[in-house]
């Protein structure tokens, strides 16, 4: 409290933090006493008045190191003392003014103040005084304090590095020895020792043989690398170090050494990466796998960026694509797809509108130069942050399978040829029995003529001898013979025989001829079909085969030629014809049934309708017809594929079949067709 | 043809050319061999004469030919019956054991198979 002897060196802006009583708060600045205001004027440097409206607006003004001091005004001294015990030690120095007893004084003092003044005759001359006493003594002690502090928390956070790093750390001397450690080394590398803690152990004791040669393995390559950058060493202990939380399992840690400044003292840093090595194992292992998988599919997959360039191929769509060529990255995948027959590439339309497909059938040059039909499933390929970055695509070869259908609708149609056996063998085995029996008779008949010629050969010869009596005896066995052989019958019957078996002849070169017409495959390409035509010859078969028990009526309307697959049409015909001919069959009645066949163009449509007077399909049945393999009919008699290979061959012309029965009324089947039939892509 | 006052033989096919060819090989046997189109003549023919066999196709308009050989072997048991097809696998047995036939013969056929079946049907020497 004494006042400087030596001249004032000036201090520049006082910052002051001025408390007041509660009640003047409001009164705005500057809120102290009359006295104090003046004895601040008289500090002769400029003042930067503060105000703490709480004690916690106080305390953390007081964060700030630039506040010179804190002036208590005429505080009631309870509150006073509470404010001075919560300032901390090391803040700014608090003056307390008061205007009460000197016990009052002594109070704050005790609580912390750094001085007291009470209101006397010589207040203002002695405020500044003691002012500016506190703010310099502050000022000097200050920078101190505020370097310890900050040195106080570099250490705190150093400490917290230390012991929370998920790493061991250890100081070691040139003699091995630990000087320092942290508790994660000590968990990985526990003491066995019962010595204190504080006795120096050597690292040698602590860790693993492995771990010891590669701290000084990295210590080695950090000298011939002298790049004055910590050294790594990856090294796997089979055995643990102790833990007995890892259970014996193999270990693999890390090691880092740096030799510390002074020289002598290297800084381990040894961390357990056990977890991320077999995290990056499995990652490894995940990876091979999957690779395997995709370059094992049967499949082709390849995947294309936005602009349609090839990415990635496995092993399948290399071979497709590029036969010998290998790496087919960064080529147009457009290269492969054409617009032959309309065909298209269901990628370019994946990464120009993001549509999908699946298994959409089209076409592709092969790397052999043929075009293939191949079936494609593409969808857009979705980067992490939600963004198209080009297409996946899997494609499969279909020839094969194409080559197998077509096999299969071929053999289909076989067997509803099949179904006609018993027709056709007695269509085709009448005139072969008749012309057989005709020939033998006819050979007979030639041996007969031949008796004859013979005789008459002799009549000739004794005509030229002109021996009368020869003559007449050659006559009249001429005359026995003619009478033997029959041979007025023999000449007309022969030419007879000779006429039927050639009508039997000519049956069965035409019911072969309709027969090799029907079982004909089919050209890849559509081309125009007279529908009309189709259906009569083919019904023409059916009647050929069925007549006795069938009766057909025809009406025919005038049709456009359509672009269709004649031949599967005419099995589709084939199929019902035969349905409704054992429709009829199955009724078992005396007089012929009916099947009726009608055609007619309607709107943008073409209706042929085909109906029987046969015993019609149960309700029950009449859902399922059209599934494959469904049949009422006994073992032998169908395959249960007619209807649904005709369903499928009429839904590949852009068609659609109907059916309407009634039991013991009879069946009637629609098939309409469409004029113009959709692309041949879809379903092929 | 004049009758040879042998056995009467019927023969049944709805074939004119297949009747027409049975009885050019059937010309010199020792049998009156007649012929219909049809189940409903030849049945006209049995009620008006006896015959000693019928041979009967088995495709015939309105009927198959096991049906009315069925039927002649309730009315006529003593006429013996020969059935003659050219598709017979598709006949169930019951059908043939229950038309009791003497014989299947297929077409096209065998003539002198032909003619020793009808003549063993008929009891005569082969």
């Amino acid at each position: 409290m004494s006042a400087s002897l030596e001249p004032p060196l000036p201090l520049g802006v006082i910052r002051v933090v001025v408390v007041v009583p509660e009640s003047e708060k409001d009164e705005g600045l500057p809120p102290m006493s009359v006295e104090t205001t003046a004895g601040l004027a008289r500090l002769g440097d400029p003042v930067e008045l503060l105000r703490a409206q709480s004690p916690a607006e106080l305390e953390a003004m007081l964060e700030d190191p630039s506040i010179d001091l804190v002036l208590l005004d005429r505080l009631d001294i309870g509150v006073a003392c509470a404010l001075l015990q919560a300032i901390s030690d090391g803040s700014a120095p608090s003056v307390v003014v008061c205007g009460g007893p000197e016990e009052d004084a002594l109070e704050a003092f005790r609580a912390g103040a750094s001085d007291c003044i009470q209101y006397g005759p010589d207040f203002e001359s002695v405020l500044p005084i003691v002012l500016l006493e506190q703010v310099r003594s502050w000022r000097a002690a200050r920078q101190r304090i505020v370097s310890e502090r900050r040195i106080r928390r570099l250490e705190d956070l150093n400490a917290a590095i230390v012991l929370g790093m998920p790493a061991a750390l250890a100081v070691i001397d040139p003699d091995g020895l630990i000087v320092t450690e942290n508790p994660e080394f000590g968990r990985l590398f526990p003491s066995w020792s019962d010595a204190p803690s504080s006795t120096p152990e050597f690292l040698a004791a602590r860790v693993p043989e492995a771990v010891l040669d590669a701290v000084e393995r990295a210590e080695n390559q950090r000298r011939d690398v002298d790049s004055g950058l910590d050294a790594a060493e990856l090294v796997r202990v089979e055995t643990a170090g102790g833990n007995e939380d890892d259970g014996g399992e193999p270990r693999a840690y890390e090691v880092r050494r740096r030799r510390l400044d002074d020289g002598d003292r290297s800084l381990l840093l040894i961390s357990d990466v056990t977890e991320s090595e077999w995290l990056s194992e499995r990652l490894e292992a995940l990876r091979r796998d999957t690779r395997d998988i995709i370059e094992n599919i049967n499949s082709a997959l390849l995947v294309v960026d936005l602009a349609g360039r090839i990415t990635f191929t496995n092993i399948a769509a290399e071979l497709i694509l590029g036969g010998e060529q290998g790496d087919l990255r960064g080529r147009q995948i457009g290269d492969w797809f054409g617009n032959e027959g309309g065909a298209t590439n269901p990628i370019e339309d994946c990464l120009c509108d993001g549509r999908r497909s699946r298994g959409t059938e089209t076409l592709l040059h092969r790397a052999d130069g043929q075009w293939i039909p191949v079936g494609v499933s593409c969808s857009p390929r979705i980067d992490a942050e939600g963004n198209s970055c080009g297409a996946v695509a899997i494609f499969q070869d279909l020839s094969e399978i194409k080559e197998l259908e077509q096999h299969v609708r071929q053999t289909e149609k076989m067997a509803s040829v099949g179904q006609l056996a018993a027709g056709v063998a007695h269509e085709v085995n009448n005139p072969m029995g008749f012309i057989h029996a005709n020939l033998n008779q006819m050979s007979e008949y030639l041996g007969d003529l031949n008796k004859y010629v013979e005789g008459t050969n002799r009549l000739r010869q004794a005509a030229s001898e002109g021996d009368l009596e020869l003559v007449r005896a050659a006559a009249a066995d001429l005359d026995v013979i003619s009478r033997e052989i029959d041979l007025d019958y023999v000449r007309a019957d022969f030419e007879k025989a000779l006429l039927e078996s050639s009508e039997g002849a000519e049956r069965i070169r035409h019911i072969v001829k309709d027969l090799r017409d029907f079982s004909r495959a089919d050209l890849p390409e559509r081309v125009p079909a007279d529908l009309n035509q189709a259906l009569d010859s083919t019904a023409n078969i059916v009647f050929t085969m069925m007549k006795h028990s069938v009766q057909f009526e025809k009406d025919y309307g005038e049709l456009p030629k359509i672009d269709a697959y004649p031949m599967q049409l005419k099995q589709v015909f084939m199929n019902l014809l035969v349905n409704a001919y054992q429709a009829i069959e199955a009724r078992g009645g005396r007089e012929p049934g009916v099947i009726r066949i009608e055609t007619r163009a309607v709107d943008d449509e073409i209706l042929i309708r085909i109906s029987d007077t046969g015993v019609g399909i149960d309700p029950v049945h009449l859902a399922r017809i059209f599934e494959p393999f469904f049949t009422t009919k006994a073992v032998g008699a169908g395959t249960g594929l007619g209807l649904s290979t005709s369903f499928k061959i009429i839904e590949r012309h852009g068609g659609r079949i109907l059916v309407d029965s009634e039991v013991d009324r009879g069946t009637t089947f629609e098939v309409w067709l469409p004029l113009t039939p959709p692309p041949p892509s879809s379903g092929g | 043809m004049s009758a040879t006052d042998g056995p009467r033989v019927l023969i049944v096919d709805d074939d004119a050319r297949v009747l027409s060819a049975l009885r050019r090989t059937l010309r010199r046997e020792p049998f009156d061999v007649e012929t219909a189109n049809g189940a409903r003549e030849a049945l006209q023919r049995l009620e008006a004469d006896r015959f000693e066999l019928v041979i009967s196709d088995q495709k015939m308009p309105g009927t198959t030919g096991v049906e009315f050989l069925k039927n002649v072997r309730s009315r006529w048991p003593d006429t013996k019956r020969i059935l003659l097809s050219g598709w017979t696998s598709e006949i169930p047995a019951t059908d043939l054991d229950a038309a009791g036939l003497h014989c299947v013969l297929a077409k096209p056929w065998d003539d002198a198979e032909l003619r020793g079946s009808i003549r063993s049907a008929v009891g005569l020497a082969p």
